[in-house]
């Protein structure tokens, strides 16, 4: 099992959407940090950890582009993040970001991205 | 020597009279000839002090409620023409603007704060928006006239927010902060959210550590409201494809107070974008907006017909999509509304052109059509601690 504690690895204060945006993006995330950690934990055979405790809070289009983008992108199917990654908090006030989380990977559509990236 | 008999200082008084009288017959001539008929004393402030001028006009009244809850209509009217005033001037080139105030002696025209007895941080933010967007158009700022005359209170509320360092004006203090609220500094911007958002947040918390209230209960929800307020603004208010001018400031402005007696945060974002009800219509999904209108028009509005932006921006809120056509964007004026849900009270209001939509927890969405636009978008939270 391996744990990716967001605040540490990451920073404290996440941001928008796009680098653009500025630093700490969810596509930011995703790219450098979520995917190589989810890639070491298949080929581990084992699970991954995310640990949100310790961020300050979360932008809804963060965690989309953070979480469902690993669907949009195609990096990883839907059904087989369920298996391969688990979203931990010990704050009740941040079940809402775990049960968003889930509910962006869910809802993604694989290749629903913008024109621009799809080339 | 000569000897003055009254005759003589009758007669000398008597011409004395007539010149002085001359005079002022000349002036008044003299202004009529200008085309100005009656001059206004007023104190100019610059960085430097103050000195005694005259205004061509007796100065454009404030509403003596500045406030876009309990006087929306006359302070949005207001906005607007203070708007089109500073849009007006900023046209003038910086040269010819300089050389009429080359001795800060005399201004035309001028706006009154005097009249304003109360004010609130989201109106003020709006009207500091429309001064630092002249300020970084023409690189000047404009001079405080009559500062003396201004309310304390509102003259406070104005320093803290900031708005005086938008002006020229006189290094006089400002007063002591009325016990227990608190406004946050404005700040502006189009990039780096996190930064500006984290800094805001703690600005906030801070105050409130300081009255010995714990703020970690909503940290994360003042946080993440700003970041969902200056995410829209970001990437909704100045799309690529919109006619923008050279007066077209592409930023958002954010402010925040905190209320200790009430336990109450509020903090407010404003943009000069093109609003919600434009951008709207160009969503790929502007079908299920349109489910809220066909009940009752039979048809789309257009993005001209602005006596629909009420409803346009409470369809937003409740589909939650945005104009670039992809269905996973567009959550952030719904988690907005998630945001209050979370509060032990809260209320959640955005403004957008001429339409205007409040949700407080508990209640259901309303929304309202105003006459006059706010000139772009503000989204105002407030939470109860």
């Amino acid at each position: 099992m391996i744990t990716l504690r967001v605040a540490d690895k990451f920073g404290r204060y996440p941001g928008g959407r796009y680098e653009d945006d500025g630093p700490f993006s969810g596509e930011e995330f995703r790219k450098s940090i979520l995917v190589p950690a989810l890639i070491e934990a298949q080929g581990t055979g084992g699970k991954l950890v995310v640990d949100i405790d310790g961020v300050i809070g979360f932008a809804a289009s963060f965690l989309e582009e953070a979480f469902g983008g690993l669907v949009r992108y195609r990096d990883f199917e839907a059904h087989a993040l369920h298996g391969l990654m688990e979203i931990k908090s010990s704050q009740s006030r941040f079940d809402i970001y775990r049960d968003a989380i889930w509910q962006y990977i869910d809802e993604a559509r694989p290749g629903d991205v913008p024109a621009a990236a799809a080339h | 020597m000569k000897i003055v008999t009254v005759a003589d200082k009758r007669r000398n008084a008597y011409h004395a009279w007539k010149s002085f009288q001359h005079g002022i017959h000349w002036r008044r001539w003299r202004r009529a000839k200008n085309g100005s008929t009656a001059h206004y004393r007023v104190i100019i402030a610059d960085d430097f002090g103050h000195v005694r001028g005259r205004a061509s006009s007796p100065g454009i009244k404030c509403p003596a409620v500045f406030c876009l809850d309990e006087n929306a209509d006359e302070v949005i009217e207001f906005l607007a023409g203070v708007r089109k005033r500073l849009l007006e001037v900023s046209r003038t080139s910086i040269i010819q603007q300089k050389a009429k105030r080359k001795t800060h002696r005399h201004v035309s025209r001028y706006t009154d704060f005097s009249t304003i007895k109360k004010i609130t941080p989201a109106a003020a933010l709006v009207l500091a928006a429309e001064y630092d967007r002249f300020r970084r158009i023409t690189g000047t700022r404009l001079p405080a006239i009559n500062r003396h005359k201004w309310n304390v209170e509102v003259d406070r509320r104005l320093g803290e927010l900031g708005f005086l360092s938008l002006l020229e004006t006189d290094r006089r203090a400002i007063a002591p902060a009325q016990a227990g609220v608190h406004i946050a500094c404005f700040r502006s911007g189009a990039a780096n959210l996190p930064q500006d958002a984290g800094q805001m947040t703690e600005a906030l918390t801070t105050l409130l550590r300081e009255a010995d209230i714990d703020p970690d209960a909503i940290e994360h929800q003042l946080y993440t409201g700003l970041l969902e307020a200056m995410e829209n603004a970001r990437q909704h208010a100045y799309p690529g494809d919109a006619a923008h001018d050279d007066q077209t400031v592409p930023l958002w402005w954010m402010t925040g107070e905190v209320d200790v007696l009430e336990r109450r945060v509020a903090i407010a974002v404003y943009d000069h974008g093109v609003s919600i009800p434009v951008t709207l219509p160009t969503w790929a999904l502007f079908d299920r907006v349109q489910r809220f209108f066909r009940p009752v028009l039979g048809r789309s509005p257009t993005v001209g017909e602005v006596e629909h932006d009420g409803r346009m921006i409470r369809a937003a809120l409740s589909v939650g999509r945005t104009s670039t056509g992809l269905q996973h964007r567009g959550k952030g004026l719904g988690r907005l509304r998630e945001i209050v849900n979370q509060a032990r009270a809260g209320r959640l209001k955005v403004t957008s052109r001429c339409g205007e939509v409040w949700y407080q927890k508990g209640s259901r969405v309303r929304d309202r059509t105003r006459r006059h636009s706010i000139g772009g978008t503000l989204i105002e939270l407030e939470l109860q601690l």
